[in-house]
C-alpha cells in the first residue's frame, strides 16, 4: 500500500508533480483543490506577516495531514520559499501532526551537475530510485511540463476568440485527465499529438488584427501560475476577448531558464543595473518587451509584501511612462476581495477600449 | 568633494569602516538627517505602503540628502557570502534610488561574492573613481577594516560586562538597522530601562563567529543576517532571562523565522511586530506584562 504524499497546489501542474510522486518516487499523490477552507486554516495557523503563497501552501499541508497523508514535500528555492518549510514542518509538529517532510532543493546556487544533484535529492525521499527510473519518468515529467505549457499559451492567446464557450478550457480539463492516466511515454506521445491537433483546430472567429486587444501579465511566480491565487486573472482577461500572454511559466522558470538575471541584465538597460532579486528583473524585462511590442496594457501581479517586485514598481512605473503603456498593479492577500478586484479589472479595460477610440 | 550616506540600512554595520576610509583619502562625509517623522513622510511618497519602516526612512534619508553632496553612497547587496541570500531590499535599492531620484549622482557599489565582487575590490574602485591611487585606496581599507574589527570586539567585551548585572536582563533580537535608529527604538528602548531591565543587544556578537554557530546547526535558513542573529541568540540565550524580537511589518525573511525561532525558545520570549503606528499601540502594555512575567519566574 502506497503512501500518501502532498505537495503544494500550483496551476494545474499536478499533472507533473504527479509523475514525480507516483512514478518516480513510488508514492500515492493526494490531490485536493484550494478552497476557501483551505485558505482559513492556512491563514489561522500562519504567521500574520507572512505572504500568501505560504498561508496556501500551510492550509494544503493542514488538510492533507487530516486525511492521513504520511509524507510531505516543499520546495526550497528561490525566494523566502527557501525558508517555508523549516517554519511548516514546525508548525505542523506543535499541531500535534506525525508525517515525514521532504524538500525538493530547486535554488540556483547548484552550479554544477544539476542531475546528479537532483538524483541524490529525490533518493533522500525514495531510497531505492534507481537512475533509469529517475531519468525516464524525470524526463516524462520534463516533456510533459513543456507540454501543458505550451497549450496554456495557446489558451491564453485564442481562447478569448473561441466560437463555443469554454471550448479551450475544457479541452485543457480533459487533456489533464489524459495525462493523469499515463505512465509511460508512448501514451504521453499519443496525447501529445492528439491534442496539439485538438488546440489548433477549436472554432475560432476570425478577427482583424487591429481589433484585436493584448495583455501582458508579469510579476511574482505564485500569484502568476496559481489560478486561485490570483482569483482566475487569465480567465477574466479572455472572457473579456483580450489576449493574455503570460512569459513565466514552470518551463521558463526551469528547463528554459529565463529567469536567469545575468542574460536579463545584458538587455534591461538603461533602466536596471543589478539584479532585483527572485523573478523580479524578469518583470522589468518583459515590461520592457511589451511595451515595445505595443500591447495594450501590463498586469502586474504579486502577493503582498513581496520584496523584489516592490524593488520592481518604480521601475515599471517609469516604463510605464516612457512608452505610454497603461500598467495595472494588483498585489493579493487572503483578505483580497473578488468584488473590489473585478471592478477594477472593468476598469481597466474601459481605460484600454477608450485608448484605443483615441 | 563630499560624500553623503543615508543612515539606515547597511549603515549601522558599515559607519566604522566607511568613516575610516573615506577620512583616510580626505574626502568629507555627510551623514542623512536622522530618521523623524519629516523623513519618514518624504520617504513613504516614494515607497509603497507594503514597504517596511525601515525602507521607507531609507528612502527619506536619501531625499533629505539631495543637493547637499555631490554623491550619495548606495551600497547595493546579493550575496555578503558565497552561500547566503540578504533581503531582496538590498538587491534592488540603487536601481530603485537612481529610477526616483533622476539626475542624482549616485555612488555605487556591489557586493555579490558568489560572483566575484568582494567589499575589497568594490571599495578600490570607489577610490579610483574619486581620483585617488591604488596604494592609498588599499592602505585606507586596509586601516579600515582594522577599525571595524576593533570596535566589533570592544563593543562585544562592553556588552560581557553588561551580562554581570543584577538586573533583569533582556536579549532583544532586532536588526541594527532598526535599533539603532532612535526614531524607531526610542519608544521601547525607554520602556525596558523604566523598566529597570539590562538590554542585551543580539548586533554586538562578532558576526563571522556568529555566522559559524548558525552553520553549526541550521541547514535551510537562507539569510545572512538572520544567520547572524541566529548565532548570537545562541551564544546569549543561557545568559538571559528574557528574548524580546523585534521586527518590522512586513518582513518575510523576519516573520518567518523569528516565529520559528520563538517556538523553539524555552525562556520567557515574545514577538513585536512595529510599523510606523509605533507611537501608538499597546507596546508598553505588552512589555510590562512580559517583563512581570519574568521577574515573577525569577523570584
Amino acid at each position: 500500500m502506497r503512501k500518501k504524499a502532498a505537495i503544494p497546489n500550483m496551476g494545474d501542474y499536478n499533472v507533473v508533480f504527479k509523475i514525480l510522486i507516483e512514478d518516480m518516487l513510488n508514492l500515492k499523490l493526494w490531490n485536493m483543490p484550494t478552497t476557501e477552507k483551505t485558505i482559513d486554516l492556512g491563514e489561522k495557523y500562519s504567521p500574520d506577516a507572512i505572504c500568501a503563497p505560504f498561508k496556501y501552501h500551510l492550509g494544503h499541508f493542514i488538510e492533507a495531514l487530516e486525511d492521513n497523508v504520511e509524507v510531505l514535500v516543499q520546495v526550497n528555492g528561490g525566494c523566502r520559499v527557501g525558508y517555508y518549510g523549516e517554519l511548516q514542518e514546525k508548525i505542523l509538529k506543535d499541531l500535534g501532526y506525525k508525517f515525514k517532510f521532504y524538500e525538493l532543493k530547486v535554488n540556483n546556487k547548484i552550479q554544477k551537475n544539476k542531475i546528479k544533484h537532483y538524483y541524490q535529492n529525490l533518493k533522500e525521499i525514495r531510497k531505492d530510485l534507481n537512475f533509469i527510473s529517475f531519468a525516464y519518468h524525470g524526463l516524462r515529467a520534463i516533456i510533459t511540463m513543456l507540454f501543458v505549457d505550451y497549450i496554456d499559451k495557446i489558451i491564453r492567446k485564442k481562447s478569448c476568440y473561441e466560437k463555443i464557450p469554454n471550448s479551450f478550457r475544457n479541452t485543457k480539463n480533459n487533456l489533464n485527465k489524459k495525462l493523469s492516466n499515463s505512465h509511460h511515454f508512448i501514451t504521453l506521445f499519443y496525447y501529445i499529438i492528439y491534442f496539439f491537433i485538438k488546440i489548433h483546430t477549436i472554432p475560432i472567429k476570425n478577427i482583424k488584427k487591429q481589433n484585436k486587444y493584448k495583455v501582458a501579465i508579469i510579476g511574482e511566480l505564485y500569484t502568476l501560475m496559481d489560478k486561485d491565487a490570483n482569483n482566475e486573472i487569465e480567465l477574466f482577461f479572455n472572457e473579456n476577448k483580450i489576449e493574455v500572454i503570460r512569459p513565466l511559466d514552470l518551463s521558463a522558470l526551469t528547463i528554459k531558464g529565463s529567469t536567469n538575471p545575468k542574460k536579463l541584465l545584458k538587455k534591461t538597460n538603461p533602466y536596471i543595473k543589478y539584479h532585483l532579486g527572485a523573478t523580479a528583473t524578469y518583470s522589468v524585462l518583459k515590461t520592457i518587451k511589451y511595451a515595445k511590442k505595443r500591447y495594450d496594457g501590463i498586469i502586474h501581479l504579486k502577493s503582498f509584501g513581496c520584496t523584489p517586485e516592490l524593488s520592481a514598481l518604480p521601475i515599471l512605473q517609469k516604463i510605464s511612462d516612457d512608452y505610454d503603456i497603461p500598467i495595472l498593479y494588483l498585489s493579493f492577500d487572503l483578505q483580497t476581495s473578488k468584488e473590489g478586484l473585478r471592478t477594477r479589472l472593468e476598469a481597466f479595460i474601459d481605460m484600454l477600449e477608450m485608448r484605443r477610440e483615441k | 568633494m563630499k560624500i553623503g550616506i543615508p543612515t539606515g540600512f547597511l549603515y549601522q554595520r558599515k559607519k566604522v569602516l566607511w568613516k575610516s576610509f573615506f577620512k583616510s583619502l580626505n574626502i568629507e562625509i555627510i551623514l542623512s538627517e536622522n530618521s523623524n517623522n519629516q523623513v519618514l513622510s518624504e520617504g513613504k511618497k516614494y515607497a509603497s505602503n507594503e514597504d517596511c519602516l525601515p525602507y521607507k526612512l531609507y528612502l527619506g534619508q536619501i531625499a533629505s540628502l539631495l543637493n547637499k553632496c555631490d554623491k550619495i553612497l548606495i551600497p547595493r547587496v546579493d550575496y555578503l557570502t558565497k552561500e547566503d541570500n540578504i533581503c531582496a531590499k538590498y538587491q534592488g535599492i540603487y536601481d530603485v534610488a537612481n529610477t526616483i531620484f533622476n539626475n542624482t549622482s549616485f555612488l555605487d557599489y556591489n557586493i555579490d561574492i558568489l560572483n566575484n565582487k568582494n567589499e575589497k575590490d568594490e571599495l578600490l574602485r570607489i577610490g579610483k573613481k574619486l581620483g585617488k591611487t591604488k596604494e592609498e585606496t588599499l592602505k585606507a581599507y586596509e586601516k579600515a577594516l582594522n577599525d571595524e574589527q576593533k570596535e566589533e570586539m570592544e563593543l562585544f567585551l562592553l556588552q560581557e560586562q553588561k551580562l554581570k548585572s543584577e538586573k533583569t536582563k533582556i536579549l532583544i533580537v532586532a536588526h541594527d538597522y532598526e535599533l539603532e535608529d532612535l526614531w524607531i527604538s526610542n519608544k521601547i528602548i525607554k520602556i525596558l530601562n523604566d523598566l529597570n531591565v539590562e538590554i542585551i543587544d543580539a548586533n554586538k556578537y562578532p558576526k563571522s563567529k556568529a555566522l559559524e554557530i548558525a552553520n553549526e546547526d541550521n541547514k535551510t535558513l537562507p539569510w545572512l543576517m538572520q544567520k547572524e542573529l541566529l548565532g548570537s541568540y545562541k551564544y546569549y540565550l543561557p545568559k538571559v532571562d528574557g528574548v524580546l524580537f523585534i521586527s518590522s511589518f512586513p518582513c518575510g525573511c523576519d516573520s518567518l523565522f523569528f516565529e520559528k525561532l520563538l517556538r523553539n525558545t524555552k525562556k520567557p520570549a515574545i514577538n513585536l511586530v512595529i510599523d510606523e503606528q509605533i507611537e501608538s499601540g499597546g507596546i508598553e502594555t505588552r512589555l510590562e506584562s512580559f517583563i512581570d512575567i519574568i521577574k515573577e519566574k525569577i523570584k
